[in-house]
């Protein structure tokens, strides 16, 4: 090899050193980005309707240009805030587990309770996004919920606090 | 050991047969006689799907298996095995565990394992998460809990352990509930006590009982992990007085007499006579600093013991450096002694056994023939006070009648109580002599021992040559090695 391309390799070889040096990185304990985990897809500041059920209860809840406004069911004050917690909850807390299609092949899945489910939210986005799901029964330590998305088939197991968020949404215990 | 070998037999059979096929695939000629490609195509995949079947049978048929973590992690335990082994009656066992958990999914190889051992052990393995209803239906209320029924009877475990799983079979198939009663008023070791390695310093050395010493460093000692490991084994311990006159009550199956500190009275003494004339058993361990009365000294020779003074020092078989900590690897032929390892007796006084009619004593542990007996174990005499050397026995058992027309007792004696103290008892095979010699007493001999877990850190025991050595080498040598290095190249720039 004559020297011309020595000093080509030797070149070649640095940038390839500095390209490296200066991409990638390297996430430290603590250090890793927040990432939402949760079911919902739509943004939360993006969500303009609400629609909750629980029980014989009934809520629907629009974003106006002053916030949040209750069309139906009744609400006590601060409601403005609790909705939104319980819509950043669902877009944020992720599932503790997903059963599967082939995990729920041969279950009785009327013991999840998702049929009927204890309660169900529907969101709508301000285009034509809408997001609905039920949740059904507690788990085994009586700590998460079995929920499921509208189009999907699979159950997720959801920590207690997303649903009891929407289930409390009026204020009432 | 021998199902581990013929495991490991059969999967490398397995592999080798596997090898020489393909070693034959590779010699031996494509086509076969003047059949056609296509024929010779099929014929070959055929025999190589059969082969892949066969052999996936052949290792499934003979549960052939390699654990190789370093734990042993997907093995079921030896007592587990032997236990399910021993199974006579049905015993279903449902398993609801957590899926996420990884010692839950290794709990799961293992139970199917214990499965194939015996018919009468059926393992239903439930996805908690999948099954809420029939979780809910058996009363189970947290994840990884195993609920064991036989007939009627039922116990729910909660576990990743397959010894857990073991002990609750055990608890599962006693009848009647044991109780093991240990003896309270005069100082004992306490049941309720959880602390270890409680030491006296003296003048010379630490000890682990008072003799002869002036500072007490600290009062706290106690068998709480004796009484721990007694009841994951389905007994249930109490503490009884009887300083109060009151008589031994009868549902004691075991009276556990561990260190006493103060002396009997005779009234007392009686009423541990009549306790072995109703038939009862007793383990009675006395440390070398004891002084025993008369009337108790009284009883224990109408039973074939008596215990001895001083202490005993055996140059040749002891634990660590010190000649007073006495280690036992032979054992006398007894139920109580059967598969025991090294045990261990720190500071131990010698027994002997004396004539006694419709008695049979039998010594446990000994130790060697070079132990010798001193009076003072601080003193630094080192040379026999009491005849050449010769075995002294540490343990013994004695079964019998107390007077002709008593009931069979059960009795053990040992020269020494700390070595089933918190701070000695899961070390070695003490757990093992303790619990060995219970289950005689409760007249339980015969069934499945099941030794219960007892976390023991790991530790390295390095001996003091050992010790020096990595201090040579650490702290002088490797800098020393260093710091050499830097003179000689200051020395050949100069």
């Amino acid at each position: 090899m004559n020297r011309f391309a020595w000093i080509a390799a030797a070149l070649a070889a640095t940038t390839f050193l500095a390209a490296l040096a200066f991409t990638g990185g390297r996430g430290g304990p603590g250090l890793a980005p927040f990432t939402p985990a949760g079911l919902l897809t739509i943004p939360a500041e993006q969500v303009r309707e609400v629609e909750v059920t629980s029980g014989d209860r009934q809520w629907h809840f629009v974003r106006g240009e002053s916030g949040w406004r209750a069309e139906r069911g009744t609400v006590t004050a601060g409601f403005e805030a609790r909705l939104e917690g319980a819509v950043t909850l669902l877009r944020n807390s992720g599932p503790e587990r997903i059963l599967t299609d082939a995990e729920l092949a041969g279950v009785d899945v009327a013991q999840f309770g998702l049929d009927p489910p204890r309660s169900r939210v529907i969101l709508r986005g301000s285009g034509a996004d809408s997001f609905a799901i039920s949740f059904g029964a507690a788990n085994l330590l009586g700590l998460s919920r079995y929920a499921r998305l509208d189009d999907k088939r699979e159950i997720a197991l959801l920590p207690g606090f997303v649903p009891e968020a929407w289930e409390q949404l009026g204020g009432a215990p | 050991m021998s199902a581990e070998l013929a495991n490991i037999g059969w999967f490398f059979g397995v592999v080798a047969a596997l090898a020489l096929l393909f070693a034959a695939g590779l010699t031996l000629p494509v086509r076969i006689g003047s059949t056609s490609r296509v024929v010779t195509a099929v014929l070959v995949v055929g025999a190589a799907l059969t082969v892949a079947i066969l052999a996936n049978v052949a290792l499934f048929r003979h549960d052939a298996y390699l654990d190789l973590t370093r734990e042993k992690a997907f093995t079921p335990s030896a007592e587990a095995r032997d236990l399910v082994l021993a199974l006579k009656e049905p015993i279903d066992v449902a398993y609801f565990y957590q899926k996420q958990n990884p010692g839950a999914r290794a709990l799961t190889t293992m139970l199917s394992q214990l499965e194939r051992q015996n018919p009468n052990f059926h393992v239903q393995l439930i996805d908690a998460d999948q099954s809420p209803a029939l979780a809910n239906s058996l009363g189970v209320r947290t994840y990884n809990s195993a609920v064991l029924r036989a007939g009627d009877r039922r116990i729910e475990v909660i576990t990743t352990d397959d010894r857990e799983i073991a002990l609750g079979l055990l608890r599962l198939m006693r009848q009647r509930e044991m109780v093991v009663c240990f003896a309270a008023g005069h100082g004992e070791y306490d049941i309720d006590n959880f602390e270890f390695h409680t030491h006296f310093e003296g003048a010379q050395s630490h000890h682990h009982d008072a003799s002869g010493l002036a500072v007490v460093q600290m009062e706290h000692h106690g068998i709480g992990r004796l009484r721990r490991a007694l009841e994951k084994l389905g007994l249930v311990a109490r503490k009884v007085s009887f300083a109060t006159g009151q008589a031994i009550p009868d549902d004691c199956a075991v009276l556990v007499e561990a260190n006493p500190r103060t002396a009997y009275s005779p009234k007392e003494s009686e009423l541990l006579r009549r306790y072995l004339e109703r038939g009862g058993s007793a383990m009675v361990l006395v440390e070398p600093d004891y002084v025993l009365d008369d009337s108790i000294a009284a009883v224990l020779a109408r039973a074939g013991v008596k215990i001895g003074d001083g202490v005993i020092v055996d140059p040749r078989d002891h634990y660590f450096t010190d000649e007073q900590m006495i280690a036992v690897s032979r054992y006398g032929t007894h139920p109580v002694t059967r598969g025991l390892s090294l045990s261990f007796y720190p500071g131990a006084r010698p027994l002997e056994t004396v004539a006694a009619a419709d008695v049979r004593v039998v010594p446990l542990a000994a130790s060697s023939t070079e132990s010798y007996i001193i009076s003072d174990r601080l003193g630094k005499r080192v040379e026999p006070e009491t005849g050449p050397p010769a075995a002294r026995i540490i343990v013994l058992a004695s079964e019998g009648r107390i007077t002709e027309a008593a009931k069979p007792f059960r009795l053990i004696v040992a020269g020494d109580a700390d070595f089933v103290s918190n701070s000695f008892f899961p070390y070695l095979g003490n757990s093992d002599v303790v619990l060995a010699g219970i289950a005689w007493l409760t007249r339980e001999e015969r069934a499945p021992t099941m030794k219960p877990p007892v976390e023991v850190l790991p530790t390295v025991t390095l001996t003091g040559a050992q010790m020096r050595g990595i201090f040579i080498v650490t702290v002088l040598l490797m800098p020393g090695l260093v710091a050499l290095a830097g003179v000689a190249m200051w020395w050949r720039r100069r």
